[in-house]
């Protein structure tokens, strides 16, 4: 790999893989396949009913599901996974403890399924139904042995498809978490089972795999701001960060040394007791904590940004910048001020350049849209998409750089091959401007994935007709 | 592309808000039969008064009698709402 090309991977796991990317800044990455919560064990046996569509499955779940569980029911997981040509996998078995089910069939033949959430059962079963045969669905209980037994296949796949690019995380549940007040509270219930069966499967797909190994802290905390609500896995930003950081050393050096993957272990785990013990805040929770705040309670937003501690640092000049934007108790609103504490923010993680650019931008002068563009020109360079695509606007409204629509759509279409959430429609609007025969023909290409679910894609389409 | 206004309408109809009525309105206009300049009214009157674009296609129509009872008095109504001073000109659309 060129080392300016961003790494690709495939992800088979729970919500921690996924969220190790989703909740840190884009990077760069580029994620072929999200095997949501499926278990490996079915996609290893036998398939014993005909193949169901997305929409031959009842219910209001929304289509990505039905995919999702279609893959499930027709045992195509690891045909989606040998067609990705991603480099890397990112895996975590806590999808083998989740529920399991048989079908017993009339002619009694057995098919195996996994089906984490009633939505997902119910998708089952409506699969089931569907095609006609006879059958009663049993819930098959947890047993160590059978996830060991099937571990073997998956194994080989693995190593045939990724070789020696796997990378295992480590998903323990976590004791304790950090409520909206920043307080920490002891979940209910018991989660050392839980855990132990964790650490099992992932010692013996060690075994097997020789897979790199992303540990997590005994003491990892879950945060109830989380995206996803509270739940034990929801953890605190700080572990995330931890994860993609080694992820980052793994995939980005040839050759990884243990060591410097236990230092950043053990930096995390300290954190995570300092948070456990009050010495500092998450930043996470802290920022979203103020951020909420201002719009509900000012005063207090003030009172709770001016308590932060210096080892709260990152969290106190962001929740300043973010008083100073939208002006709270002694912060009047100045969006000057504001990018002023977001440089201090960004100084501590670049996590923070998309909203410093975001502010500069809404500033609008020649010097900040310049600063702007400046700012995340190396990191658009190094791959990432969310920069990509505000490089194509810069050059399309001329802000920060000359107007230049064939630059601008450059950096749309590379924003786009990341999968960035609105470069397509940017890159119609730009072709569309741009105005030849062969952009108007590429534009129309930009848009029709997302014309069964965007109405920003189905509103262009519409133009485009109207205009020919 | 071919121009194709019934495949405009099917995407319009499908993306609906604000913008896709503005040019639903628009393909109306454009296609200009009785049945069209009905519902090029339908679409435009909810957006009337919060909408610039909309009322001024929806003053054009009583002004040029489509879809609508003639009624320049009303057209200039539709308007005013949006010009709060003398000295205010509208914004372009």
């Amino acid at each position: 790999m060129d080392s300016n090309e961003c790494p690709s991977v495939d992800i088979w796991g729970c919500c921690v893989s996924r969220d190790i990317f989703s909740m840190n800044q884009d990077r760069g990455y580029s994620i072929g396949y999200y095997v949501g919560g499926h278990s490996y064990i079915p996609q290893f046996s036998a398939h014993e009913t005909e193949d169901v569509l997305p929409s031959e499955m009842s219910g209001d779940s929304p289509n990505f599901l039905k995919k999702s569980m279609c893959n499930e029911y027709n045992k195509r997981i690891l045909d989606g996974l040998r067609s990705t040509g991603s480099e890397w996998i990112i895996v975590d078995l806590r999808s083998a403890t989740y529920r399991h089910y048989e079908a017993v069939f009339e002619d009694g033949k057995r098919e195996s399924f996994s089906a984490h959430t009633d939505e997902f059962l119910n998708l089952l079963k409506s699969a089931l139904d569907k095609k006609g045969k006879k059958y009663e669905l049993e819930e098959i209980p947890f047993s160590m042995e059978t996830c060991i037994k099937y571990m073997d296949p998956l194994a080989t796949f693995l190593k045939e498809r990724y070789g020696n690019k796997i990378i295992l995380v480590e998903t323990l549940e976590s004791s304790y978490r950090l409520n909206e007040s920043g307080e920490i509270h002891e979940w209910e219930g018991e989660s050392r089972l839980q855990n132990s069966k964790i650490m099992r499967l992932n010692n013996e797909f060690i075994k097997k795999t020789g897979c790199y190994y992303i540990k997590c802290p005994f003491d990892v905390l879950s945060d109830d701001f989380h995206r996803w609500g509270p739940a034990r896995v929801h953890y605190v930003t700080e572990f995330y960060r931890y994860a993609l950081d080694v992820i980052d050393y793994i995939t980005k050096t040839g050759n990884p040394d243990y060591r410097e993957i236990d230092i950043r272990y053990l930096e995390c785990a300290a954190l995570m007791n300092e948070i456990r013990m009050a010495q500092r805040s998450s930043v996470s929770n802290a920022v979203k904590r103020v951020y909420r705040l201002i719009k509900t309670d000012p005063e207090e937003a003030v009172r709770v940004t001016e308590s932060l501690s210096d080892e709260d640092y990152e969290a106190k000049v962001v929740s300043l910048s973010r008083l100073y934007r939208f002006g709270a108790g002694s912060y009047p609103r100045s969006l000057v001020k504001s990018a002023e504490w977001m440089r201090k923010a960004c100084q501590c993680n670049k996590n923070w350049s998309a909203e410093l650019f975001d502010l500069l931008w809404k500033i609008g002068t020649e010097d900040s849209c310049r600063e702007a563009v400046e700012l995340i020109k190396p990191l658009a360079e190094a791959g990432i998409g969310i920069y990509e695509e505000r490089m194509g606007t810069a050059f399309c409204e001329g802000k920060g750089v000359g107007k230049d629509l064939g630059r601008s759509a450059e950096w749309l279409r590379k924003a786009v091959r990341k999968k960035v959430k609105t470069s397509r429609l940017k890159l119609f609007d730009v072709l569309c401007e741009t105005g030849t025969e062969e952009a108007y023909a590429e534009m129309i290409e930009a848009v029709t994935p997302l014309s069964s679910s965007s109405s920003g894609a189905m509103l262009r389409l519409g133009y485009a007709y109207k205009g020919g | 592309m071919e121009k194709n206004l019934a495949e405009a309408e099917k995407w319009l109809l499908k993306s609906g808000g604000v913008k896709a009525d503005l040019a639903l309105f628009d393909l109306y206009w454009e296609l200009g039969t009785e049945d069209s300049y009905k519902k090029m009214i339908n679409v435009v009157e909810p957006h009337a008064k919060t909408n610039l674009g909309a009322a001024k296609r929806l003053s054009k129509a009583y002004s040029a009698g489509k879809g609508v009872k003639k009624d320049p008095a009303r057209a200039a109504e539709i308007i005013k709402q949006f010009v709060p001073g003398k000295k205010t000109k509208s914004k372009p659309e």
